[in-house]
């Protein structure tokens, strides 16, 4: 297939663009201008910059394409003003279905998010019936998606244009420009000196098996269906108690109060504000502490999608960040990493090598 | 010529004669002239540089060289036969707070007139364009470093002093002077925090030193604040030497202090230090009335020095400048001079005004410590990386010593035969006072990978807590792999913990040779010299195997590390369970961490502790431009409006007393009627605040349940 990765140096576009290449197919690259792209280096796919805020740049670069990959928007809980967020979400969503529109593009893939489903303060799985409510206490990310959600669905309809959406959970693994709050995950707990934990968990998923997922979703999702792209549903103290294993680190030490989690994120913003340097984490982040954004990939599972374990997408995500500059020299000198993320990494550069070399993995 | 300093001193004489004479008996004119005659006779033509002292900050200041008398010399050049000479400076840290300092505008404002006296034409030139590289020595500590070519072609090279008092070395003579001839603009930032003054005076010198120096004492500048609140001191000397060093050495003993005091000459002047066949001539009387930077003083201003930023932000605040030529650039920095200035400079030579300096100094010197300290035990990589010079001659280290490490090293690793591994892998024991200890590690990555990605000869410099030096390969093997080097290391206090009572750096000059094998590689490495006397001894081997598909890592080590007088007060043998305890914490530290960094190198991470320096040539921003950056920045963001909270935080408070805008005829008192209440930012921001805690007990109260 002929496909436009939009925000193909993201953390989901860049692994899309590698399974899209992988499978053969014929990628274009959406990029903004003056975009960092080292993650893109080396890879046979055309690069088109543009902007989805500027729908005049979308049209070169949808031209000619059979399926659209919607994945550019801001996963941030810091550094970004809301209203930015939510632009970028919602208009550049419409922006986009009207140049695939406007282009002949039959399907779009659209990255949403499974935070759209919501999160409950008990262990329960949610899948794709449940929503979350407008809540305006919720983060300026989760009603940005919520708001995407629902315009590119009224413009689908009007535009006659097939969506599909796709709502990854946390997505950890290699080839992120920036750190986002996914890899997030890995990095804070390591670098935390008090090894801190918290009530609540999280779905883990390997951003390889998302990006897989997307390609899947282009060949058999439902038109106008949600899909949940996950993992493994885990506790925050198995996660980090995995993550440290993984990276030779001590395991958690205490659990923390969310009074504790939200005080830590006020002193890490001030931090942060003091030195330029992104927090560990944020109030929005802080506020998530209880909740169980569990989820089911059922419906997915059903077309063919199989995610690899959270412990394996986790020994990649380690293997990659513990060589990045994600994570700290002095956080580094504490890691030990484990077999598995020796193997990770060598498996992932194997298949590095032969994507660059032209040859299938 | 055997080294010759002649002081002409004549109360009341003008300049030129004082010069004149100084020249005369210090066989000037026969030593030029020879040089001159040679270059006449290669070339058809004689240039020569003259670098005079142009720290001045006003008209007709005492801290730069009188330019009527570099004149003069000129013409006493152009008399010998030079054929082109020129005045040379650089642009010093000064420019980067003060307009104007550009070599040319300051060379005018200062009183250079492009003509000498008897009409000949020269020119002014800055000797930071037209640069030459390898100059210095890659082992140096300006290693890389590139020098003026004018300087460097120079048939005559010359430096001419003003004779000052100097709250950073206690006096600047010649060979400060002679760093304006190093080409980045913020000397300060890179020729004395960055590196060591001594060692780059030192160096300098000998690459490229000046033929001559001169020491313009007809009026100097004395005082206990010395170039920062210059006072004038008729002196009616002129020094004049056939060595920059040896200028110096007189030149502070005329002022009655120990020429060592400076920590930018002593290394020079040890080498210069007047012997047999030296010639001084006239007379070594201090010079009544002078008043010196007061030791105390000194020692102040040395702690001041190593809180870089405070020290960049403080001496544009401390400085007397006439602000007429050259005014401020950031208006910060002009206010807080208004402001301070003539509190520093105050009293009687500006001894008051230096010791409140120097009760600022010692503070702040004081805070870096506390800064450093919390650094090395916390917070590492704010430090600051560690810059130095191989500190042995290379030719002197023979063959034999490096032919006999392997062995020697081999059966000392053999005394830890027999000594059980602990649970960690750590195997110890004493030995006269030293410790021996050897771990290993097993990589899961391929022999040739990793011994790819680690070079080993650079081992050392990936061990835990280095924090710099300098390694010289001395041998290579037909491959092309170092097998001989010499290396000195700087490490943190070890164990960290002795930062807490004065712990040194460690720095260690070793000898070492590199072993390479299809399936293991190893390198040895001896210590030879400690300069600050830190380690008895920090010898080792470590050794890259292939063990099957895996790589193992094996450290052995010798070491012996002086601690602080705290520290060493406790007797340990007191407590030896204890004493094995910390032994063993320390050394697992040490091996985890070790480990840790050479996967990491392995990775391709750079795993250097500290921050780096500015390669910049005016350094960092000064810290007056960070802050009116961080000051923008702040109500920029969007979510926090600084002014706003500010003027929150003003706001009268509920209750306290309204003023009238009017009281009439008949006293009444009129008032404005009260604004609609509207919500603060800070008042928005604290009530979600309350809300989010609120939300958050309740979840810990559903978690407890």
């Amino acid at each position: 297939m002929k496909a436009l990765v939009t925000g193909a140096n993201g953390l989901i576009g860049a692994n899309l663009v590698r399974e899209l290449v992988r499978g053969g197919h014929e990628v274009t690259g959406l990029v903004r201008p003056g975009a960092a792209l080292s993650v893109l280096e080396g890879l046979p796919l055309r690069l088109a910059v543009g902007d989805v805020l500027a729908p005049d740049s979308l049209a070169g670069a949808v031209a000619g394409q059979e399926v659209v990959f919607h994945t550019a928007v801001a996963f941030s809980y810091w550094g970004h003003a809301p209203d930015d967020l939510a632009t970028t979400a919602t208009d550049g969503s419409l922006n986009v279905l009207a140049a695939a529109a406007a282009a002949g593009v039959r399907r779009v893939v659209m990255t949403s998010s499974s935070v759209t489903l919501g999160a409950s303060y008990r262990p329960e799985v949610r899948d794709e019936d449940a929503r979350a409510e407008d809540d305006p206490g919720e983060s300026a990310y989760v009603l940005a998606k919520i708001a995407q959600e629902r315009a590119a669905r009224e413009a689908a309809e009007r535009l006659g244009i097939e969506v599909v959406f796709a709502c990854p959970t946390m997505s950890v693994g290699a080839f992120a420009n920036r750190l986002g709050p996914s890899n997030g995950v890995v990095t804070s707990y390591l670098a935390d000196p008090f090894r801190l934990t918290w009530a609540g968990g999280c779905n883990i998923a390997s951003v390889r098996d998302v990006a897989a997922g997307h390609v899947l979703l282009a060949r058999r999702g439902e038109p106008g269906a949600c899909y949940v792209l996950g993992g493994e549903n885990l506790t925050w103290r198995d996660i980090h108690s995995t993550v440290a294993r993984l990276a030779g680190a001590p395991p958690p030490a205490a659990q923390a109060s969310a009074v504790g989690c939200y005080a830590l994120a006020v002193a890490e913003e001030a931090r942060a504000r003091l030195t330029g340097r992104p927090p560990l984490a944020t109030r929005a982040q802080a506020r998530m502490v209880g909740r169980y954004y569990w989820y089911s990939h059922a419906r997915a599972a059903a077309l063919g999608y199989a995610p690899r374990p959270a412990r394996a997408a986790l020994a990649d995500a380690v293997a990659w960040l513990s060589a990045s500059s994600h994570v700290s020299r002095e956080t580094r000198a504490g890691m030990r990493l484990s077999r598995e993320v020796h193997a990770a990494r060598l498996a992932r550069q194997t298949e590095e090598r032969a994507l660059l070399q032209g040859a299938p993995a | 010529m055997d080294p010759v300093v002649a002081i002409a001193h004549a109360p009341g004489a003008d300049a030129g004669s004082l010069l004149d004479r100084a020249l005369e008996l210090a066989g000037f004119h026969a030593a030029m002239a020879e040089r001159v005659a040679q270059a006449l006779s290669a070339r058809g033509a004689c240039s020569a540089v003259v670098v005079p002292a142009m720290d001045a900050f006003a008209a007709d200041s005492p801290a730069a060289a009188d330019p009527a008398l570099v004149e003069r010399l000129l013409d006493v050049l152009f008399d010998l036969g030079v054929t082109d000479a020129v005045v040379g400076s650089t642009r010093a840290t000064a420019a980067l707070w003060l307009e104007n300092r550009d070599v040319f505008v300051a060379a005018d404002l200062l009183g250079y007139r492009y003509e000498t006296p008897a009409g000949r034409p020269y020119e002014v030139v800055d000797l930071a364009e037209e640069v030459r590289g390898d100059v210095f020595p890659a082992w140096g500590a300006l290693a890389g470093t590139p020098l003026s070519g004018a300087w460097l072609d120079a048939d005559l090279r010359l430096v001419v002093a003003a004779n000052r008092t100097d709250e950073d070395d206690g006096y600047a003579l010649c060979l400060s002077t002679l760093l304006s001839v190093l080409p980045l603009t913020d000397k300060d930032y890179h020729y004395r925090y960055r590196r060591d003054a001594g060692e780059v005076t030192a160096e300098l010198l000998a690459a490229a030193p000046p033929h001559f120096a001169v020491v313009d004492a007809v009026v100097s500048a004395h005082g206990a604040a010395g170039g920062r609140a210059p006072h004038a001191l008729r002196t009616d000397t002129v020094i004049a030497a056939s060595d920059a060093a040896l200028a110096d050495y007189i030149g502070a003993l005329k002022m009655g202090l120990d020429p060592f005091v400076s920590p930018l000459a002593a290394p020079s002047l040890r080498a210069a230090r007047p012997a047999a066949g030296t010639r001084i001539l006239g007379p070594l009387e201090a010079w009544p009335g002078w008043i010196n930077v007061e030791p105390g003083m000194l020692a102040a201003a040395a702690a001041r020095r190593g809180f870089v930023t405070a020290d960049r932000a403080l001496r544009p605040a401390l400085q007397q400048v006439d602000r007429e030529l050259f005014p401020f650039r950031h208006p910060a920095n002009d206010w807080m001079n208004r402001t301070f200035a003539p509190l520093a400079g105050a009293g009687d030579g500006g001894a008051d005004g230096a010791r409140l300096v120097a009760a600022v100094n010692l503070l702040l010197g004081e805070a870096e410590r506390a800064g450093t300290t919390w650094g090395v035990l916390f917070d590492k990589d704010a430090l600051r990386r560690r810059e130095t010079r191989l500190n042995i001659d290379p030719a002197a280290v023979t063959d034999a010593e490096y032919d006999a490490l392997a062995a020697d090293l081999s059966i000392q690793a053999e005394l830890l035969r027999g000594v059980a591994a602990d649970a960690r892998g750590l195997r110890w024991r004493f030995d006269d006072g030293a410790v021996l200890f050897d771990g290993a590690r097993r990589f899961p990555v391929p022999f040739d990978a990793f011994a790819g990605a680690v070079p080993i000869h650079r081992a050392i410099q990936f061990m835990n807590d280095y924090a710099g030096g300098r390694a010289l390969a001395t041998g290579l093997d037909a491959e092309g792999r170092v097998v001989r080097q010499l290396e000195r290391n700087l490490y943190l206090p070890q164990p960290n913990y002795t930062a807490v009572g004065g712990g040194m750096v460690i720095d260690v000059t070793k000898i070492e040779t590199v072993e390479y094998a299809p399936r293991r590689q190893r390198m040895f490495w001896k210590t030879v010299k400690s300069e600050n006397g830190s380690a008895v001894v920090d010898d080792g081997i470590v050794t890259f195997e292939a063990l099957g598909e895996d790589t193992l890592v094996t450290i052995w080590g010798r070491q012996q590390f002086r601690l602080p007088p705290l520290w060493a007060a406790l007797d340990r043998e007191l407590a030896p369970d204890v004493k094995r305890a910390l032994v063993a914490d320390a050394y697992h530290r040490f091996l985890d961490r070790t480990f840790a960094n050479l996967e990491a190198a392995a990775e391709g991470r750079d795993v250097r502790l500290g921050r780096s320096w500015s390669d910049a040539s005016e350094g960092e921003p000064l810290p007056v431009e960070q802050a009116a950056e961080l000051l923008k920045r702040l109500p920029s963001d969007g979510r926090f409006d600084l002014a706003g909270a500010v003027k929150a935080l003003l706001r009268p408070q509920p209750g306290s007393a309204p003023q009238p805008v009017r009281i009439d005829a008949d006293g009444f008192r009129h008032f404005e009627a009260a604004p609609a209440a509207v919500p603060s930012p800070l008042g928005t921001a604290m009530s979600g605040a309350l809300e989010d805690l609120r939300h958050a007990a309740w979840v810990d109260a559903g978690a407890q349940s």
